[in-house]
């Protein structure tokens, strides 16, 4: 796939502004609708005509009026166009007039999607009385709006709307009839816990903005739309709690999504890559989750949640580095194991990081580190192997990288067979042919285990990739050269920022009310108040009356 | 959502850190050995007095601070003394921070290439922490802050697990000579001394980037005061595992202490490399904390606004003048004479300055509350 | 933008970084566990033995066969002059950083084998804990034992030095690089423990004494274990009865802990040292003693005195030879002194020699029996 991706981020200059200069393609065709249903409803075909799924149905209401309706096939619900669009116009239209001059009286059913609101001037006589009255006395669906001209009456069409066209009337009615295939709400494949919720997201925006209001039943939760890519036109729903989330921060986001500029947005990670501070950094800035109870309990601390349609992964935004560390089951069990799963994942992910370097380290640099007879020993089993401690180091690592990598694509059943008898055959063979030592192949699999222990896959590749520099400064430098890179890797996080907030608080900057939910996590009865380095408005957890504050 | 993001500022806590950090650095490595050199007893007692000497120098440059907010020394000194000589002393600050990056990275690398890297060129060493000093001290003050509060703990739990452990081969009588000293001695003693403990100075920059400048005293006080604490008590255990005379033998008594250590199960071994390595983090503060003090006096000097040109400017200085001493006598020699210059900076320059400013009634008094 | 640009020319460097120039591949290193030093024939040369360790053999997968470790001999001026010696026989590079013992010869002790043991002070990478030992007769031959438990002659004896050096008391105290650095140094006299051959064995017990860095004499395990009563924390020492208040058998008492507290007194130029010893422990064995219910509170008693006349004239007699046999402050009572009284010490240091020979010993001693094992 070739995509047209412009810079988007940080540099950019430009603003939406430039967006409409361009000249969509619609615009070929004038777009303003007419009152001639005819030619309204060929608009639509000269774009459409060409594809078998989009249908066109024209028919006369019971008055005998022209109308039509255009939908596309698959996205919609037939049986809503069939008994509450056509049936009642076609049966039900005594009472409508076939004058062309009346008066139009907007009544515009809400949906949730936010409509266009129209309010009442009209010059334009023509059907729109009888519009009016369809709208409100036939057409019994739950949902509609209007659309002036064609470029907005697309994208509900391409969405899953039916268009309604009365001849005699110059706007479009949008009708809301969407139902889509999907996968259905299942449990989250890449974060599964023990004890939890199995619920996951999927790839319908509106399941998934349900599945949170489910959660966050306060009215100040706010679900904004917006639609980026310019042929894509996907749905971008920024979600966030109004009264807690920092305008700031809320600012902030909505910028920058404003600012996207590419065609064709799929999944979430693209978004990701965009708004993100620091693209070069291999540490994610934004956290990512298919669980709708992490998003949740994300927006109850006052952060923004980003969904896009297409993909079950939702965007958490600010994050800082603590937080890949986090898994909901450390909040649903009680407070020691939580505390003690999570100083296991610290140990976990600094063993990943360091342990084949220090092993290079010490046995290319400093074998006075280890007891006398544990030295000897290593030596004894190195005896007969032809490489150096680094490169030997690298051969297993990068076997246990494909491996790893090879093992996520194979299907369930036979992946982690694969993973575990490639592990031990390869191992093992590599020890008898001499080319690695059994002290390597342990520290492998110590590496490797250690690494799936962080629950956030992004983070994880972060630490397996710079395994691999701190491994080369291990053998150039030694302990020194380990020493090197902790002190570098720790200045990049310093500096590191989310969204204005400093990636390595509440370590750096010191913010001891944070350290509650960071190495350990404290009884729930004390954590009384929000992540500080979000900078939420409102701070406090307990004792909130979200329906009286608004 | 910081409010230390858009101003470069620090947090009184920050400063803490920042000021401990400076002070701990290479002196720890030496100090009782400098010490044992000058006396040959009472060693205990001189770093004791040399703790309150240096914590009351301490006090003086806060409370100096603290009369201008929100400004440095560079901005005050011309308004004590006026202009020419306010920009002596920024002259006189800039030479002096130059040369301690400079003598603090020569230590640092000489102790690294011999108890860790023996055969490595000692120009890669210097250069490697240089270069990643250079990235920390490209950002502001505030970056240097952040990761003397993260580096600060560990380095104080490494250094308090150090002395912990060598309490096995400790000896309290060898301590009952260190209690007795003549004053003529202590006279001696004292200055070369106090001068292992220089680093407070930083308190003539650094408060001014903070976000409440009224607790600079608290926090200075605090930061140096568990430096010195520290202190004393390694010069203790050092008497302590090594008797007092022999300590003018050995040159890096503290990883000497680790090298004494012998766990139980003997799972490890050589706990100096293991110490040294979180040295590295305690002295590497040091070095980016005085790279950028450079940096910024050199901006300041020259009337300029952005500092980050200089620091990539001073990189071939700091290394050039690192590299100067020969031998480790003449590193001592000019060890010797950056304490002397560090001591007039921290120890005159603020007394001068403090005195004056309270005669010309320059400044903000804190009285009225 | 610039931060990234300086974040990629770190990158780079990395990549200049090729020079490697402190790494040894471990399956290069030759691991030193122990050396030797012995007199040559010529006046100034030493024989230095290296017993290197073959891990191979140790540990690989066909064990019993062959040596474990191999001993190499080389004749040098001095230490450092025998490690290029070495250098230029063997496929590999020296390392001591898992050197467990230095073993000295008699002969060489004799005449002073202080020179040629600073260069382990001034190493970094020698460990504090290694073990000196002298050597009845030739040290180089202690390293052709290959004992049955223990993977070397080294290891071996320095595990006995680990282990046991503190459960019994004729093993002389361990010196280590540490402490034998501390008193060459500062010039004092000390002992250092002996190591001889027994059959197949070494038997680690007694000690050398060693007056101005030269060996005058050896102390036998008895007079080692005295010297321990006196000086030392003594963990574990056992002391044997023979007929207490004329009842038949022998009684035997094992120390459990002792604290020994010396404090010297300065008179003018007169010194005393006031001892203060406090051992408890429990019966071990009897022989034919019998244990009246009645008796029990007297004997234990009368049984605590023996022990407590039993140590005096044991530290007693080690101190007199110290004064008057070997004419020699070992036991480093000297810088008691110099801990205490610093300022008389400035002044009569030199001629404490003279003084420690009229010094007296005020010994006071309290032993508890706190019990008698599983039965009566």
């Amino acid at each position: 796939m070739i995509k047209i991706i412009k810079k988007g981020s940080k540099n950019k200059k430009e603003d939406p502004e430039k967006k409409e200069q361009q000249v969509p393609p619609e615009e070929k065709v004038s777009s303003q609708f007419s009152k001639n249903f005819d030619e309204n409803f060929n608009k639509f075909k000269e774009y459409l005509q060409s594809s078998d799924d989009v249908v066109f149905r024209q028919f006369t209401s019971a008055t005998g009026v022209k109308c039509g309706v255009i939908f596309i096939d698959g996205l919609v619900s037939k049986e809503l166009v069939q008994m509450h669009v056509i049936r009642p116009l076609m049966q039900e239209g005594q009472n409508l007039k076939k004058t062309s001059q009346t008066e139009n009286n907007k009544d515009n059913k809400e949906s949730s999607k936010g409509a266009n609101n129209d309010k009442k001037e009209q010059e334009n006589s023509g059907g729109e009385e009888a519009v009016a009255f369809i709208i409100e006395r036939i057409i019994t669906a739950a949902e509609t709006r209007e659309a002036e001209n064609l470029d907005k009456a697309m994208l509900p069409l391409m969405s899953g709307e039916t268009v309604l066209l009365v001849d005699g009337y110059d706007k479009a009615i949008i009708v809301g009839t969407r139902e889509m295939q999907s996968r259905g709400v299942q449990e989250p494949v890449s974060e599964s816990v023990v004890r939890g919720p199995r619920e996951g997201f999927t790839e319908v925006i509106r399941s998934n903005t349900a599945l949170i209001r489910r959660r966050v039943r306060d009215p100040n939760l706010v679900q904004k739309t917006f639609t980026v890519g310019r042929r894509s036109k996907t749905p971008v729903v920024v979600s966030y709690i109004k009264g807690i989330a920092n305008p700031k921060l809320v600012e902030r986001v909505e910028k920058r999504i404003k600012e996207i500029d590419i065609d064709d947005l799929i999944e979430a990670g693209e978004i990701e890559q965009f708004i993100e501070d620091n693209n070069l950094s291999p540490f994610p800035q934004i956290q990512n989750t298919e669980r709708p109870d992490k998003a949740a309990a994300a927006l109850m601390e006052g952060r923004v949640v980003i969904m896009v349609d297409g993909t079950p992964f939702v965007l958490i935004m600010p994050a800082n580095l603590y937080q890949f560390f986090q898994s909901p089951e450390d909040y649903y069990e009680r407070w020691i194991i939580g505390s003690i799963l999570r100083s296991l994942r610290w140990l976990g992910s600094l063993l990943a990081t360091f342990a084949p370097a220090i092993y290079v380290a010490i046995i290319s640099f400093h074998p006075g580190m280890l007891p006398t007879t544990l030295v000897l020993s290593v030596a004894a089993s190195r005896q007969g192997v032809p490489f150096p401690a680094f490169v030997e180091a690298l051969l297993m690592e990068v076997t246990i990288e494909l491996l790893r990598e090879a093992g996520a694509r194979l299907p369930k059943a036979i992946g982690q067979t694969i993973g575990i008898v490639g592990g031990i055959i390869v191992g093992d063979a590599a020890v008898r042919a001499g080319i690695t030592s059994p002290f390597m192949v342990i520290i492998v699999a110590i590496t490797a285990i250690s690494s799936f222990i962080i629950p956030s896959y992004s983070a994880a590749i972060a630490f397996r990739v710079i395994r691999f520099p701190i491994m080369i400064l291990a053998t150039t430098l030694g302990m020194y050269g380990i020493l090197l890179s902790f002190i570098f890797i720790n200045i990049h996080l310093v500096v590191l920022k989310s969204f204005g907030a400093n990636y390595m608080s509440p370590v750096a900057p010191v913010r001891v009310h944070d350290w509650k939910d960071t190495f350990v996590r404290v009884p729930l009865q004390l954590m009384r108040r929000r992540p500080e380095f979000i900078d939420p408005i409102d701070i406090d957890r307990y004792r909130q009356d979200p329906v009286k504050e608004v | 959502m910081d409010r230390q993001r858009d101003m470069d500022r620090i947090s009184g806590v920050q400063v803490t850190a920042l000021v401990s950090s400076a002070v701990i650095g290479v002196g720890i490595m030496s100090l009782p050995n400098r010490i044992a050199d000058q006396v040959k007893t009472g060693a205990t007692v001189i770093a004791i007095v040399s703790a309150v000497m240096v914590l009351i120098a301490t006090y003086i440059v806060a409370f100096l601070s603290r009369r201008f907010p929100y400004r440095t020394v560079f901005d005050y000194g011309p308004t004590i003394v006026g202009r020419i000589l306010g920009k002596l002393i920024t002259g006189v600050l800039l030479f002096d921070f130059i040369l301690v990056s400079s003598i603090v990275v020569r230590m640092f690398a000489y102790v690294i290439k011999l108890f860790l890297l023996e055969q490595t060129p000692i120009e890669v060493i210097i250069i490697s922490i240089l270069m990643v000093s250079a990235y920390l001290v490209q950002n502001g003050i505030n970056p240097i802050a952040r990761i003397c509060e993260l580096f600060f703990p560990i380095t104080i739990i490494a250094l308090s697990l150090l002395l912990i452990l060598s309490l096995q081969n400790f000896d309290f009588k060898e301590l009952y000579s260190s209690w007795q000293i003549g004053a003529m001695d202590l006279l001696k003693g004292i200055p070369s001394t106090m001068l292992a403990y220089l680093g407070f100075e930083v308190l003539l920059i650094v408060p001014a980037f903070m976000i409440e400048p009224k607790g600079v005293i608290k926090y200075g006080i605090t930061g140096v005061g568990a430096a010195v604490v520290l202190y004393i008590v390694t010069v203790v255990m050092c008497i302590g595992v090594f008797s007092g005379d022999d300590l003018r033998y050995l040159l890096y008594p503290t990883l000497e202490l680790a090298k004494t250590i012998s766990f139980p199960g003997a799972f490890a071994e050589r706990f100096d490399i293991f110490f040294a390595v979180f040295w590295v983090l305690a002295v590497f503060t040091t070095i980016a904390i005085y790279h950028y003090l450079s940096a910024f006096s050199m901006t300041r000097f020259f009337g300029l606004k952005n500092y980050r040109p200089f620091c990539y400017f001073l990189l071939p200085v700091i290394y050039f003048l690192s590299l100067s001493p020969q031998n480790i006598y003449q590193t001592r020699l000019a060890a010797a004479l950056v304490s002397y210059v560090g001591g007039l900076v921290s120890f005159v320059l603020p007394v001068v300055l403090l005195v004056t400013a309270l005669l010309r009634k320059k400044g903000v008094s804190y009285r009225e509350k | 933008m610039k931060n990234r640009l300086f974040f990629l020319l770190i990158v780079t460097y990395m990549l200049f970084l090729t020079g490697c120039w402190d790494v040894v591949e471990l399956e290069d290193r030759a691991f030193v566990l122990g050396i030797a030093l012995d007199k040559a024939e010529k006046e100034e040369d030493i024989v230095v033995t290296y017993q290197i360790a073959l891990p191979s053999q140790m540990f690989g997968e066909n064990p019993g066969g062959g040596e474990k470790v191999k001993n190499i001999s080389t004749v040098a001026p001095n230490i450092i002059r025998a490690n290029r010696q070495i250098l230029t026989r063997i496929d590999k590079v020296l390392n001591i950083e898992h050197l467990q013992v230095i073993l000295i010869g008699e002969e060489l002790a004799r005449d002073g084998f202080y020179k040629h043991i600073d260069l382990f002070f001034r190493d970094t990478n020698v460990r504090r804990k290694t073990n000196v030992l002298i050597t009845e007769g030739k040290a180089a031959d202690y390293f052709e034992i290959t004992p049955l438990t223990a993977l070397s002659a080294s290891q071996y004896i320095s595990d006995i030095m680990r282990l046991n050096e503190s459960r019994v008391h004729q093993v002389s105290s361990a010196v280590d690089i540490l402490k034998l650095a501390i008193s060459i140094r500062e010039g004092r006299d000390y002992f250092i423990t002996k190591v001889s051959k027994a059959e197949k064995d070494v038997v680690v017990s007694g000690a050398a004494v060693f007056k101005s860095n030269k060996m005058i004499g050896w102390l036998d395990a008895d007079e080692a274990g005295k010297a321990k009563w006196l000086i030392n924390d003594l963990t574990a020492a056992t002391i044997i009865l023979q007929d207490v208040n004329g009842i038949q058998g022998q009684v035997v008492f094992e120390v459990q802990n002792s604290r020994t507290r010396i404090k010297p007194v300065v008179r003018g130029e007169q010194v005393e040292f006031d001892v203060n010893i406090r051992t408890e422990g429990i019966v071990v064995e009897r022989e034919n003693v019998n244990f009246n219910v009645s008796e029990k509170a007297d004997f234990i008693h009368e049984l605590e005195e023996s022990i407590e006349a039993k140590i005096r004239r044991d530290c007693m007699e080690i101190f007199e030879a110290a004064q008057k046999k070997y004419e020699t402050d070992f036991l480093n009572l000297g810088h008691l002194v110099q801990l205490y009284n610093i300022r008389w010490w400035e002044k009569n240091e030199k001629q404490w020699e003279r003084i420690f020979k009229d010094a007296k010993l005020n010994l006071n001693v309290d032993a508890y029996i706190r019990g008698v094992g599983l039965t009566e």
